[in-house]
């Protein structure tokens, strides 16, 4: 097993070398990664878990509809936000297992000495990864449509739930990778990006009455889950006056503020991926700052 | 009588564990491995974070409860919640990380040639993962002490957040060391570990009003995270007893005693040097079945422990006026889950002079239990303004109830005038009851819902079935 994986950077770059006119690079260890994530059952394993969660959340909600607990535009809030939550989750994983999984496996090398910039090869490992979430969006349609019955919020819950996940996902997918650059081994790469993610699951914990305070608010607007939960309330539920729940006064005001955090805070981590840290992927997790420490101190344990 | 086996580990230090006949051999194997994860720094770096995040939460926290005027005890069950989730993770992490890193590093071999015996190992090694979650604790209750500012909550949150979050704690520690011990890599352990955390932590993300009904009630119940927020949200920022709440506690202990059995009584003398899926043997005779026996036994008792007497409290408030009067339209109704029942209630003011205006306010207390039931679950309206009535007149209210729970309820509606001035208080009268018997409704697809939940699923599962056949048939074709 492990000299197959030993000779993947060998094989990339045998391909790269021979069709490097043909196709770019990103693409070819983009296919290569998505083969062996989709072909090797790992998305699939994680889209099974996914559906699940999903079957358990519809069922629930849909006895709460039944008996006049949950509207359907409440339903279909908490089911997207769900949806969402779980999949960053997916793409966070197995990006955070990417490169560190590759120097773990000694594969790294033979992949940063094929004649590819190391910009191409975080790109292509960047959509691999990133390709669980379309699927995982896919499958939570028919559940959404199941659940509206016919309610007017489906259309604004498909249309905004797809452009916050997919913004998210790609931001998660992004962090995963920035992790797994930094770090040595899978194990800290992964307890990292959990730790973040968790993070960032915070604020939704704080009591539903807290008041919009300005520093509340730029807690909520720079947390991108947080900031993604506020939006698609304000949107999907809020919007719709014959609902009367969940309201906020003023909650109208907010609105494209938590989007513009959504898409500010994704586009500061893709960029930080892209622009400052792919070009200088380093052979050895060097860390970044504090997590540089971190690694050092877990790795030194060992 | 002593002998000393040496153990290579990665990196080039040994673990030397000497054997003696007086000394128990999984505290050997326990101060080997406390000691890697403290003084090999691991540990305390996950501490740091933990702390740090403890730090951010109680600023933000704090900051809204003063603006906000949340009381303390919701402040502190949230922190409590955060310790708890946070405290888990390290034991989680710490346990799942414990027989695959050995396998990976190759050190396993060489821990399993000792003459320790492998339950030993795996008891030395679970006490250690979990030692972190006592200092998690300890470092959290400075926060939890700023955060109460001197309510008397805070006794009672460091007692049952203590005993919550050890059973937890229990659990997933010996989760993450189970997937450990079956993992083939350190890295399916991790994931299938997370992976399962983050299953258990989602639904308590879900707004309260998912998580109503009879089926919302079973899922927190059966979710030890979830369960375990709920109860510490009824008891501590609720003022409900721990008795009457016991019902929540049932599935972290559970949790721990299952997990703890499972470990020790199946997977532990199991341990192998390579990762076994678990298979289902039937335990061997001798001491396996009185650990079994054993294992089954502690079960049933914690079970049991929990399930403690209700205490009841019921008392539905009588009162009697001249002047003001209600009768309600309806006395009684039997019902299914999800119907809905309609009634009328008319307030007479029977008095010689205009009555000041007053509310109506419907309660609901199911019999038995003596469990008042919220009435924002029930009914879209659950009080009624009306205005001053004159000497003789009569006003209408119009009420709605959804009956959402099966059970034996009594509806009752009081009327509630407002008093003359700051010193003086007035007389509420109560209506007769409605007595409502709710049965289990019998729709077993709600909404149309219950093909889309089976199908998508069982259509992944055969398609990754598929897909792992014809890759493996395609590899296989390749290597040939």
């Amino acid at each position: 097993m492990n000299s197959e994986l030993a000779a993947k950077g060998r094989r990339i770059g045998q391909q790269a070398e021979v069709s490097s006119r043909r196709a770019p690079v990103w693409w070819l260890i983009f296919q290569q990664e998505f083969a062996e994530l989709w072909l090797g059952g790992r998305a699939l394993n994680l889209l099974i878990l996914f559906s699940v969660l999903l079957s358990i959340t519809a069922f629930l909600l849909a006895t709460n509809a039944d008996l006049s607990l949950t509207p359907p535009p409440l339903a279909e809030e908490i089911l997207v936000q769900a949806a969402i939550t779980f999949g960053l989750f997916i793409g966070l994983i197995i990006a955070a297992e990417t490169v560190s999984g590759e120097r773990e496996r000694a594969t790294l090398e033979g992949l940063l000495l094929t004649p590819s910039s190391r910009r191409q090869i975080v790109a292509g490992k960047f959509l691999a990864a990133l390709t669980p979430w379309p699927a995982a969006m896919l499958l939570t349609v028919p559940y959404m449509i199941t659940l509206a019955q016919g309610d007017p919020a489906l259309l604004p819950a498909l249309i905004w739930g797809g452009l916050t996940g997919t913004i998210l996902a790609a931001a998660f997918t992004a962090l995963g990778l920035l992790v797994s650059i930094w770090s040595n081994s899978s194990r800290i790469s992964l307890f990292v990006s959990i730790l973040l993610y968790l993070t960032c699951l915070l604020p939704s914990q704080l009591p539903g009455q807290v008041q919009a305070t300005p520093a509340l608010i730029v807690v909520q607007a720079v947390d991108p889950v947080e900031a993604m939960n506020q939006f698609l309330n304000r949107v999907i539920v809020n919007s719709l006056p014959q609902v009367g729940i969940g309201s906020n006064p003023g909650a109208e005001d907010l609105t494209w503020l938590y989007l513009g955090g959504v898409v500010a805070v994704s586009a500061l981590i893709i960029g930080l991926l892209f622009v400052v840290v792919a070009p200088r992927l380093p052979l050895e997790g060097e860390g970044a700052g504090f997590i540089r420490s971190i690694t050092k101190r877990m790795e030194a344990s060992r | 009588m002593s002998n000393q086996q040496t153990i290579t580990r990665s990196g080039g230090d040994t673990m030397a564990i000497r054997l003696r006949s007086h000394t128990a051999l999984w505290w050997l194997v326990f101060k080997h491995e406390f000691t890697e994860l403290w003084l090999g720094g691991k540990v305390l770096v996950l501490l740091i974070l933990f702390s740090i995040m403890m730090s951010v939460t109680s600023v933000i926290q704090e900051t809204s409860s003063q603006v906000d005027l949340i009381p303390p005890p919701e402040i502190v069950f949230i922190a409590l919640q955060s310790i708890i989730a946070f405290g888990l993770f390290i034991g989680l992490i710490v346990g799942a990380d414990s027989v695959s890193g050995e396998r990976e590093r190759a050190t396993l071999e060489s821990l399993l040639l000792t003459p320790v015996s492998r339950w030993q190992i795996v008891a030395g090694k679970f006490l250690a993962a979990l030692s972190p979650w006592p200092v998690a604790f300890v470092l959290a209750i400075p926060y939890l002490a700023v955060l109460s500012q001197g309510d008397p909550v805070l006794e009672q949150a460091l007692q049952l957040g203590g005993l919550m979050g050890t059973l937890l704690a229990i659990a997933f520690t010996g989760l993450g060391l189970l997937v450990s011990i079956w993992a083939n890599s350190n890295k399916m352990s991790l994931l299938v570990s997370l992976f399962a955390y983050i299953f258990f932590l989602i639904p308590t993300l879900w707004p309260g009003a998912a998580q109503k009904g009879d089926l919302g009630y079973a899922l927190q119940q059966l979710n030890p995270m979830q369960a375990t927020s709920e109860f510490l949200e009824k008891v501590l920022v609720n003022n409900r007893s721990v008795a009457e709440k016991a019902s929540y506690m049932v599935a972290a202990e559970v949790a721990a005693a299952l997990v703890t059995v499972v470990l020790f009584v199946y997977a532990a003398p199991r341990l192998r040097l390579e990762g076994n899926a678990p298979r289902l043997n039937l335990p061997r005779p001798g001491l396996p079945r009185r650990r079994t026996a054993a294992g089954v036994a502690l079960l049933l008792c914690l079970a049991f422990a929990s399930a403690v007497a209700v205490p009841v409290y019921a008392a539905v408030p009588r009162a009697s006026d001249a002047g003001m009067q209600i009768s309600v339209s309806l006395d009684h109704a039997t019902t299914k889950t999800g119907d809905r029942i309609k009634f009328t209630t008319t307030v007479t003011n029977n008095g010689a002079q205009t009555s000041p205006g007053f509310h109506v306010s419907m309660n609901i207390i199911k019999i038995g239990s003596g469990d008042p039931v919220d009435p924002e679950d029930w009914s879209p309206e659950r009080s009624q303004s009306v205005a001053p009535l004159p000497a003789g007149k009569a006003a209408t209210q119009s009420w709605t109830v959804d009956t959402i729970m099966e059970g034996n309820y009594m509806v009752y509606l009081t009327v509630i005038p407002t008093p003359k001035g700051a010193d003086t208080t007035s007389q509420t009268v109560s209506s007769m009851g409605i007595h409502v018997i709710v049965q289990p409704g019998n729709d077993t697809n709600p909404g149309g819902v219950l093909p889309v939940a089976i199908a998508i699923p069982a259509a992944m599962i055969v398609g990754t079935m598929v897909v792992r056949w014809r890759w493996g048939a395609k590899t296989r074709s390749d290597d040939n």
